[in-house]
Order: structure tokens, then sequence, then C-alpha cells
């Protein structure tokens, strides 16, 4: 019974990746390609950052002997990201997912069932332990490592996503039980994801300092950690071959994992069918306050936002770092102004740096780029209402907008108080976070319209692995791409930074247009028959 | 009131409508059943607009659906087979919702809401989440919301599945006192003593061919409507 479940959860998350259904396998060799280099990217650009990252360590732990030191730095690091990375999607997969009540009235075991989800969470444990681990391994002196500690290395690593899974479904599962026994679940879960976020985003652009004190720290540091046995035992295992040392780190990591999946196999069938809900709320009745259908449409869309802290996190992430960029540049002005002055950079060039910059802010807000998968099976309530779906369209974008509005409105009034721009030049820097904002719109509920799928089991596959978001993703950040290039490179030579902003409002101002008319009427079609 | 001539709908190869006609005039509980893939919700669905069709035409009260579609949709409510409403929202927005879109006026949508959610006795669940609702009990949401309106045209498919037998009951007495009020229901069933009992008329549709239709007298004759059913469901095997 576990391979078809495992088969079913392998194409979910396959098609949840790159929208394909099986029909149109010939049309989506280009997309396959799209989505690859994507991921070839981010992958890539992380194990950069690692690999710097782990040279400096390996040559400050090796020398001075503590080479045990690094392999316990990789674990950490590697288990850091596969926890933060997917306890959410674990929460999801194995509490939320919409066909759980229909897989428990099968013949199923819940250990199949509980296997099956596993076993897509730790593929995905196994990526990201991989960004990690690949450029640690390249960056370790390996052909120092004795054969022992090559082998140790190696099978810590297979073992350690089974920890990192476990514990993910210890936290997955607390979360879940504390989100359902409130109300306002969706705060509660967007403030928990905006922790674990920015404990991300911390460590992160952290990196390179606590790389740095750690390099710095080594011996001091090793003498504490090695009062953790299990740490010790993975550095030795792995540092020295230590044939004990690798046994104890094994049991360290695959016992939790074992425990768990028995713990969860004897519960889970309770844990999913025992209504947990909070206290049903008496309905009083009281006047009813009446909208105009535009006014309805839009609260519809708000609702439907803010009823999903995933939808929230994955599209509006944009918002908070457009938020911590305008806070940021008003506290820093001094350096910021200081920094300029150090090295005397053209403020034209810098007003070009700071409309790329604002551009790709602007462009990581992807509220409409979900907008209609996460209609889902609810979608034929407005196609069979008298409403044009022109008009469901404008309140997407209308509601997409008016959210982001005031953020972008703080960035750029940040940006020109803090760069003293002209009002000429304020104006086009002005017009074109605007513009971009639009386009951003436009642009996600096209890709949305085009490449959207109203087939998920759980709405994080809409609003976190959805086509319309990769594509309005891949598409706001391309172009800007585009636009630094050929600016930087080229036009630069030909053209004053005044004249490529006016180029650049002006084509962005006909892309709004472009796409404008393409979601009132063939987007609108799209909308209305999509099923 | 609803007027289906020569309905011609494909899925690639496959012909899941083929020629249909069929005309429902007010007052008429119109019945259409058929076994599980004949065509009947892709017959609901393109006279709802919300599915494109191939060929032919189909009419509400003389105006097209496709020429027409939201003048079309203001004379008719549509309930899916699986009520899949917005789980988002509690069961009081959503019919506030709904009669904000239909444009309902202010005191006549909360006296029909508590006159249909009484009646249900859906009321003092109305304040909750629509994703705690019961499968009935979003049917009977889903009812009370395509009633919000007052529509000349009601067209459901399955209404009946998921229901307890009193809003069972209410439901086919709502239908007919619709009916009785000038209104039209067109439905698709599978339980074949409800068509019987409830429908003036009833069409049946196989592998969407339309192979019998008229008033349950005609098409039944002196059997009952499963023996008919059965032997014309036959013959197509034979």
């Amino acid at each position: 019974m576990l391979k078809p479940l495992l088969r079913v959860q392998l194409a979910a998350l396959i098609a949840s990746f790159t929208g394909m259904k099986r029909q149109k396998k010939r049309k989506t060799a280009g997309k396959v390609a799209l989505i690859a280099l994507a991921l070839i990217y981010c992958a890539f650009t992380f194990m950069m950052l690692f690999f710097t990252s782990f040279s400096t360590l390996a040559g400050a732990f090796f020398p001075l002997g503590i080479g045990w030191l690094y392999y316990v730095m990789l674990v950490i690091m590697a288990f850091g990201l596969m926890f933060v990375g997917s306890v959410f999607t674990a929460k999801a997969q194995l509490f939320e997912a919409k066909d759980n009540e229909l897989l428990l009235s099968m013949p199923v075991p819940p250990r199949d069932i509980l296997l099956s989800r596993m076993a897509a969470l730790l593929l995905i444990n196994v990526v990201l332990e991989l960004v990690v681990a690949i450029p640690a391994a390249l960056a370790a002196p390996i052909w120092r490592m004795p054969a022992l500690g090559i082998v140790s290395f190696v099978l810590v690593l297979l073992a350690l996503p089974l920890l990192a899974l476990a514990l993910t479904c210890l936290a997955a599962w607390l979360i879940s039980l504390l989100t359902a026994k409130i109300r306002s679940k969706t705060l509660l879960t967007t403030i928990l994801s905006v922790v674990f976020l920015g404990l991300y985003m911390v460590g992160v652009t952290r990196l390179n300092s606590y790389v740095n004190t750690l390099a710095q720290n080594g011996a001091q540091i090793a003498g504490k950690l090695s009062a953790v046995a299990p740490l010790l035992w993975v550095g030795r295992a792995c540092a020295e071959g230590d044939a004990l040392s690798l046994i104890l780190a094994l049991a360290v990591m695959i016992v939790p994992f074992l425990v768990m999946l028995w713990l969860l196999s004897r519960s889970l069938i309770r844990i999913l069918t025992t209504k947990r809900g909070a206290a049903k709320i008496k309905y009083v009745r009281r006047e009813l306050r009446t909208s105009s259908v535009d006014a309805a449409l839009r609260g519809r869309e708000l609702a439907r936002i803010t009823s999903s802290s995933a939808y929230i996190l994955n599209a509006g992430l944009g918002l908070l770092f457009e938020i911590i960029g305008a806070v940021l540049l008003v506290v820093k002005r001094q350096a910021v102004r200081g920094f300029l002055e150090t090295f005397g950079l053209d403020s034209d060039i810098l007003l070009a740096i700071m409309t790329l910059l604002g551009m790709f802010l602007v462009g990581f807000v992807f509220f409409t780029s979900a907008s209609v998968s996460i209609e889902g099976k609810s979608i034929w309530i407005l196609q069979s209402m008298p409403v044009p779906p022109q008009r469901v369209l404008r309140a997407k974008q209308g509601i997409s907008n008016r959210i982001t509005i005031l953020p972008t409105l703080c960035m750029t009034a940040a940006a020109i108080w803090v760069l003293q721009l002209s009002p000429l030049r304020a104006a086009l820097f002005a017009a074109c976070m605007l513009l971009g904002m639009l386009l951003s719109s436009n642009v996600g509920l096209t890709e949305d319209l085009r490449h959207g799928s109203l087939n998920w089991v759980n709405e994080t596959q809409a609003v976190k692995q959805g086509m319309g978001v990769l594509f309005s993703m891949l598409l706001g950040w391309s172009f800007t791409l585009a636009m630094g290039l050929l600016y930087f490179l080229l036009l630069r030579k030909v053209m004053s930074t005044i004249t490529f902003l006016i180029a650049l409002d002006v084509l962005m101002l006909l892309l709004v247009i472009l796409t404008d008319r393409w979601l009132m009427t063939r987007g609108a079609r799209r909308y209305q028959y999509m099923s | 009131m609803l007027q289906i001539e020569h309905l011609t709908k494909t899925y690639g190869e496959k012909k899941a409508v083929n020629d249909l006609s069929l005309h429902i005039r007010p007052g008429e509980i119109y019945g259409f059943i058929g076994h599980n893939g004949a065509g009947k919700t892709t017959t609901l669905k393109s006279c709802a607009g919300i599915l494109a069709f191939d060929q032919g035409t189909i009419r509400i009260s003389g105006t097209s659906v496709t020429d027409d579609p939201i003048a079309c949709k203001r004379l008719l409510a549509y309930i899916p087979d699986n009520p899949d409403l917005y789980e988002f929202l509690s069961g009081i927005k959503y019919l506030n919702f709904i009669a904000d879109i239909f444009e309902v006026p202010k005191d006549a949508r909360e006296q029909r809401i508590a006159r249909y959610a009484d009646q249900f006795g859906l009321t003092a669940d109305l304040a909750q989440p629509i994703s705690a609702y019961s499968h009935g009990m979003k049917q009977k949401l889903a009812v009370i919301a395509a009633l919000i309106h007052e529509p000349r045209l009601i067209m459901m498919d399955e209404p009946f599945v998921g229901l307890d037998p009193s809003a069972a009951h209410l439901l086919k007495t709502i239908m007919r006192e619709h009916c009785d009020r000038g209104g039209a229901i067109f439905f698709s069933t599978h339980v074949l003593e409800v068509a019987e009992k409830l429908c003036d008329k009833v069409a049946i549709i196989k592998q969407g061919r339309l192979i019998a239709s008229g008033t349950m007298d005609e098409v039944r004759g002196d059997q009952s409507l499963e023996e008919v059913f059965l032997e014309l469901e036959g013959d197509g095997n034979a």
C-alpha cells in the first residue's frame, strides 16, 4: 500500500512545482527547463554562500586540530536550514491535507499514510541539506580524512534529515495544536512564520560575521561544544573515523525519528479526527451591512488573503522588505549619505541603482499571482453569478494594489528623502515604483490565469508552489535584471539617467496597458470558463 | 423559461452532450436523469454559463446565455453537485456577499436569510466559519444562497445529496412553491422516487443524447420511472 501512496505524493510534489498535468506533458518541456534553471540558480547562490563560510571555517579549525568542530558546524547549519525550511510545509502536509480523511477511510495503515507524506518532506530536507553539505564537502580537506571518517560523513548526512524530520514533525504538530485552539489562527501562524523567517534572514545575512566569530574563537567554542556529547560524537566520527562515536551519532539521529514515527502512527487517527476547533460562535441577529458589487468583491478578496497565513507570507513578503527597507534607509540615513560621499558615487548612478532595487522589491509582492488558483473548487460561485469576470479581475488587482501601495509609497518617500532627489528625479523615481507595482500586479494575475491550477490538496500548493507565482517572480526579476544590464552595459553611455528613467516609465506604462488589455479580454474569458 | 436547442459539448474526442434540445416552461419542475457521466452536469453547467459549449443555443426567458450571460445569470440560481463554498467566510458573511452581488435590498435580504435559515435550522450556525460546516449544512447554505435573490429559474445538480430527511422535505416544498409562483426548476437526480413524485416533466439522457422526455405520465406510461429508466438504459447496452 505504501508504494501507490509514495507515487501519489511524488506526483503531487512534481505537479505542484511544475503545474504539469499528464495530458499537457508535451507542452511543458520549456516550462520544466525554466523551473530547473530557477532552482539551479537558487541552489548555486546558496551553495556559494556556504562555500565561502566553510572555506573560512576549514582554514581556522583544521590547523588548530579541532577539525571535528567543522563537521559539527555543518550539522548545525544543515539542521537549522532543514528545520526552518520545512516546518510549515510539514504542518500543511501532515495535519492539514484535504485528503487525510479520504485516506483514513481506506484500508491503509496510518503508518503508510505518514511514511508517504514524510517521504516528500524527507526529500525536501535532503535537498536543503545538500545545499549546505556539498559546499562543506568541497571546502573540507577530504583527502586528510580517514576512510571511516568519509564513511561516517556520508552516513551522518544520510541520517541527519531523519532527525530534522522528527523534530519538524513535532514542531508542526505543536503549532497545529496551538493554532487549532484559537480563533485568530491566521494571525498566530503568520507571526510564528515571520519569526521563523526572521531567524532565517538573520542567519543568512549575518552568516559571514558568525562564521568569522566562530573562526576566531574556534578553540573556546570547541571547548564548550565538546560538553554536548551528541555533537562531539558527530565531530569525532567524521574527523577521526571513530566507530563508537559514529554508532552513537547515528543512534541520536535515527532513534528520535523512529520514536516520532511510532508515536504519530499510533495517534494519527486521533490527531486528524479530533475536532479541536475553537468554541462555537453563537449567531446574534443584527443589521446586515450592504456593499456595492465591487466593494463586495474586494471584501471577498481581502477576506481570502487574510484567512491564510501561507498566502499572506508568500505573497506579501515583499511588503515586509519594503517597510524594512524604508525604515533602514531613514534610520541609517547618515551612513547612507556618508557612504555616497566616501565613494563619490554619481548621484544619477545611485538613482538608477535605487530604482532597480525598488523595482526588485515591488516585484516581490505576489497577491495576484495566486489569487485565481486559490479559489480552487469554489470558482463556480462567481462564474455563475451576474458579475462580468472583468470586475472580478479588477477586484483582484484592486485589493493587491491597495495593500501594496502604502509600503511602496513609504519606501519611495524614504528613498527620495534620504537621497535628497530633485523634484524631477523624485517624480520619475516614484512613477517607476508605482508603475512597477501595477505591472507586478497585472503580470501576477496574467500568469495565474495562464498557468494556475484549481486542483490542489492544500492551499500552500497554490500560494507557494503555484506556477503563477513562479512565473511572475521570474518575469519580474528578469525584467529588472534586463533593465539593469541594459542601462549599465549600454544605455549609460548614450543617455542620461533621467532619459533612461523616462524611457523605463514609458515602457512600464505600455506594459501595464498591454497586460491590462489582455486581462480584460482573453484573461476574463479564461477566468469565466476555468475549471 | 429555459430553452436548450441542439446543445453539443465535446471534451477532446468525446461528445459529452450531443444535440440536446429541451424546453422548460414557467411553473415546471423538470427532472433530469441519467447514468453517471451521461452529460447532466455538463448540460447544467452550460445553462448556468460556466461552461463554454460547442454548438447550439441556450436561452433563459428569451435571452441567449452566450450573447448576454449577465442578464441570464440575474434570472437564475445554480447549485452544483458538491457545495464548495467560501470556507474562509462565515455562513452569514457568505449569504450577505451573495446578496451584495445580486444587489438584494437590505430589508429583503435580512428577511429572506432569517426565514430560510430558520426553516433549514441553520440560524444558530450562521456565525460559524463555513469550514466548520458539515456537508449537509453546506448544502443547506448553498440552497439558501440560491434563493436569496428570488431567481426565476433554479438549476440544481443532485440537490438532495447530504440533506437530512426534514431538509429534503423542506426543499421539495420550496421547489413546489417556487414553481407555483411562476418560477421553474431544472434539476438532476439519481433518486428516481423523488423525481417521480416531484417532477412535472422528466428527461432521460444517455451518453449525451436525450432518449426520452415529456410529462411524467408520457415518459413512464403504466410503468414506474425506475422500470422505464432501466429499460431505456438497457436498450443501448444490448
